[in-house]
């Protein structure tokens, strides 16, 4: 009979709350994005139009200053700080946000499958689902802080300046800013995962984003055109959103129609933005597995 | 000897023989790669949606539209679907691959290790991607023109071989080729020259969107603006 | 410094005196005949930005089997990329059968290179594979298939060869890169690591391929961790550490050079005892220990040919009657152990 020393001890020690362990992947996620100093530079280049809104708000309110200004000649018009105003401040930041998650945003999975490093994540006790969490995570927590966190800021900034319970007879569009700018956010994010879960080459994903947000309103403009229909429209996302921003921030119909925005009603575009995240999600559901199948 | 007949000796000294080989040798391996792999779908689905629409036109409205209309809507969706986007964002995917595919799947080193000038690695490869991305579109683009007369039938036919048709066919096409040619020798060279070719690519797009309303000078510098004139 | 692997012996001591050594040597001089029929190196370095690659290599490679030995990160791929113009040198000069690396379409018309990557262009067949490099050197369908199928058959790959690359196990894959290397018939064969991967037959079976073409009077440049392989299949050795060339010459040359070091000799004798207490009152001997069997004695000695010439008297005036006299440590992986092995713990 053989005798066998156990003298082998496997870890016994503590670890992270399993819930919360996908944050490892975000704070990787970051630190990496954060490694290219032009992404850092065009990070911080990205609050400038805060900074830009925030004195126009201040311009708007003190009229020790503008009445300086009026001194020296006829002075510029006051902005007027209503809807209008967060949603072209809101429509810019998204802007900024989606061309800096479509440069750096793809590297987030698309690093992870060039160098087979998938398995070795999921071969840890993380899910794939907690793996898509935590890499969403990473876009979702900087597309915040480019867009709804500084435009809440603003708002509230201007609340306190009106007084006279501004806040209080705006209090619906705290509500348009969170919808608006979470549904940008998982647009973006899940798009960009999806791309850079299916090409391993990080700046194909960056280009295959651009495309999809480019070709997509290029091929519904054909649409529209030879079949004599607007419903080309719903294979425009960017459009899909515009119109939903519209709804959310209250802009009146005839200003809509002249925007032309009213191509297609409201729910076919709420359908286009559906289909959008799930068709991503469908794709990261077929693409992310700790196993590659190789055909011989 | 004079320079040219020296030009003339040492042009009839070099291997062409050879070189015509290993040209036809990197182009069977490219165009097997360009068409055949999974990878490049969205390129035939660049090429040939507008294809689907225009079938679908000719289904849904074969009673009714004309065909002054239709040669517009034609004329629209060549200049603002295939040359703004579908032969642009191709050009981009077929040409910056054809060297940085092989570098990010390790495998640009087989290349090397053959007896190929480099020169001639460079216009094969490059040959590759050009008769991939002129086969595609000029496909694309002739199917598409094909789709949209053939419906109005004896009439059609006589626009296009009685009328302005085949002239109109053939400047959609010759600007299909011309295209790929700018748009490919420009992003083969980005390729080469940068490790994130998108972000010039990025600024391509915005220069050659933004040039028309730029004064006529700065606009000699945009592709687009050679293309018009042919078109 | 060396002028070459076939005539003479480089060894140095600690890493000063290498460094120094190398600083002070003078590249050989070679004229046009031997440049022909060699790979030479002269006073080559490369740098990757600050980090070393290697550092002033001179070395001059006659036809035959030379193994390429060191650590991980020690030169040898570099060197191996350096010879076939992969990358090129910051200094120094490659010249590979009197052709320089720098004109990549003559030198691999002569060279065959079996790099370590293990990857492939995507979707090719082992046969296309081959076919397609065969095609880029310029020949025509009917030559590049015969050439082709014959470069399968040496590495047995006949059969899987019309499957996949991408569904290959590794020693598949390891062999149609071999294939590849060997198939367009070159003078010269660059191998980095060509046995990783391989399971025993195959290992065995390339082995024996690679003497072979040594044979025939190719230059097969073999790198490898396996000692005992290197030590025989190659008809000299390149010892690499840190960049730097520590040995290169016959195996046993450079044993001979290696002082620091006592030579170990086997004897089995009808006397081991006898031979003992006789061969360790001499001042050059450091150790005679019985071995377990009490049939033998193992000799630690500094002077191996004062050795011998006391073993031949003894013999005579003892009587004894020798079974077997052997050197115990005169193998690649005995001179490693002395010569990198202290620096190096791993491999």
């Amino acid at each position: 009979m053989a005798v066998y020393k156990r003298s082998y001890k496997p870890y016994e020690g503590g670890t992270t709350s399993d819930r919360w362990r996908f944050l490892v992947l975000t704070r990787y996620g970051f630190s990496g994005l954060f490694d290219s100093r032009p992404f850092t530079g065009a990070f911080v280049l990205s609050f400038v139009p805060f900074l830009i809104a925030l004195a126009g708000i201040y311009f708007a309110h003190s009229a020790t200053l503008r009445a300086l200004l009026q001194v020296r000649g006829p002075g510029p018009n006051t902005a007027q700080i209503n809807n209008y105003f967060f949603l072209a401040f809101l429509g810019i930041q998204s802007w900024l946000s989606f061309l800096l998650i479509t440069w750096q945003g793809p590297q987030l999975i698309a690093s992870d499958l060039a160098n087979n490093a998938l398995p070795l994540i999921l071969g840890r006790p993380i899910s794939r689902t907690e793996y898509v969490l935590g890499k969403f995570l990473v876009i979702a927590s900087l597309v915040s802080v480019i867009t709804w966190i500084p435009t809440l800021l603003l708002f509230f900034l201007n609340g306190g300046m009106e007084g006279n319970g501004w806040i209080w007879s705006h209090f619906w569009m705290l509500g348009s800013i969170l919808l608006a700018s979470w549904m940008w956010i998982a647009i973006v994010g899940l798009v960009a995962l999806a791309a850079s879960a299916w090409l391993k080459w990080r700046v194909a994903a960056s280009a295959l984003m651009l495309a999809f947000f480019f070709v997509g309103p290029g091929f519904g403009a054909a649409i529209n055109a030879t079949l004599g229909t607007n419903w080309g429209h719903m294979l425009d996302v960017l459009y899909a959103v515009k119109l939903i921003w519209v709804g959310l921030f209250r802009v009146p119909v005839s200003t809509a129609e002249t925007l032309n925005m009213l191509g297609i009603p409201l729910w076919s575009a709420w359908c286009s933005v559906a289909g959008t995240c799930g068709l991503s999600l469908f794709l990261l559901n077929r693409r992310l597995k700790a196993r590659e199948v190789v055909r011989g | 000897m004079t320079r040219l007949a020296r030009l003339r000796t040492t042009l009839a000294e070099q291997p062409w023989e050879l070189w015509t080989r290993q040209i036809a040798a990197v182009l069977r391996m490219d165009l097997r790669k360009n068409f055949l792999s999974r990878r490049g779908i969205w390129i035939y689905l660049l090429a040939f949606a507008p294809v689907v629409i225009i079938t679908l036109h000719a289904i849904i409205d074969r009673h009714s539209g004309s065909m002054r209309e239709d040669t517009e809507v034609l004329a629209g969706i060549f200049q603002f679907f295939y040359l703004r986007l579908g032969i642009f964002f191709g050009c981009l995917g077929i040409f910056t691959w054809l060297f940085r595919g092989e570098i990010i799947e390790k495998s640009l080193h087989y290349y090397f290790l053959a007896p190929v000038k480099r020169e001639v690695l460079l216009l094969g490869k490059f040959v590759g991607g050009l008769v991939t991305s002129v086969t595609l579109f000029g496909l694309g683009v002739f199917a598409s023109f094909a789709m949209m007369y053939l419906r109005f039938g004896d009439a059609g036919q006589y626009y296009i071989f009685n009328g302005p048709g085949m002239g109109q066919l053939l400047a959609y096409l010759g600007v299909t080729v011309l295209a790929c040619i700018g748009y490919g020798s420009v992003f083969l060279a980005l390729s080469l020259l940068f490790k994130n070719p998108v972000i010039p690519a990025i600024l391509v797009l915005g220069w050659e969107t933004f040039t028309p309303v730029l004064p006529s000078l700065v606009q000699r510098f945009s592709i687009t603006y050679y293309l018009k004139q042919r078109n | 410094m060396s002028a070459s692997l076939g005539d003479r012996v480089q060894v140095t001591g600690d890493r000063e005196d290498r460094m120094s050594n190398v600083v002070s040597a003078s590249a050989p001089r070679h004229s046009d005949a031997n440049r022909q029929d060699r790979i030479i190196l002269e006073n080559v370095s490369k740098f990757y930005g600050e980090v070393l690659g290697v550092n002033r290599v001179n070395l001059s490679i006659p036809p035959g089997v030379t193994g390429l030995v060191g650590p991980n990160g020690s030169g040898k791929t570099t060197l191996m990329n350096l010879m076939t113009g992969l990358i090129h040198p910051t200094e120094g000069r490659v010249s590979v059968l009197g052709i320089s690396p720098t004109r990549p379409e003559e030198l691999f018309r002569r060279v065959g290179y079996c790099a370590q990557f293990d990857s492939f262009p995507k979707g090719v067949t082992g046969f296309s594979f081959i076919y397609n490099t065969l095609r880029l050197h310029g020949l025509d369908d009917r030559e590049a298939v015969r050439l082709s199928q014959e470069a399968l058959e040496r590495v047995g790959m006949t059969e899987p060869a019309l499957r996949k690359v991408a569904g290959y196990s590794k020693g598949m894959r390891q062999r149609i890169r071999l294939a590849q290397a060997i198939a367009h018939h070159p003078t010269v064969l660059v191998l980095d690591e060509p046995l990783n991967g391989l399971d025993p037959m195959a290992r065995a079976e390339s082995l024996e391929l690679f003497q072979a073409l040594g044979k025939q009077g190719l230059h097969v440049v073999i790198s490898s961790h396996i000692l005992h392989e290197v030590d025989k299949m190659s008809d000299q050795v390149i010892l690499m550490s840190s960049g730097y060339v520590v040995a290169e010459g016959q195996i046993h040359t450079v044993r001979t050079e290696v002082k620091e070091h006592p030579m170990q000799i086997l004897i089995r004798c009808s006397d081991p005892n006898l031979l003992a207490s006789r061969v360790f009152a001499q001042d050059h001997v450091v150790e005679a220990k019985l071995i377990d069997d009490g049939k033998g004695v193992l000799v630690r000695t500094r002077d191996a040919d004062a050795f011998y010439l006391l073993l031949n008297q003894l013999v005579v005036k003892e009587k004894l009657s020798l079974e077997t006299v052997a050197p115990a440590d005169d193998d690649v992986n005995s001179v490693y152990q002395y010569l990198i092995g202290s620096e190096n713990k791993t491999i």
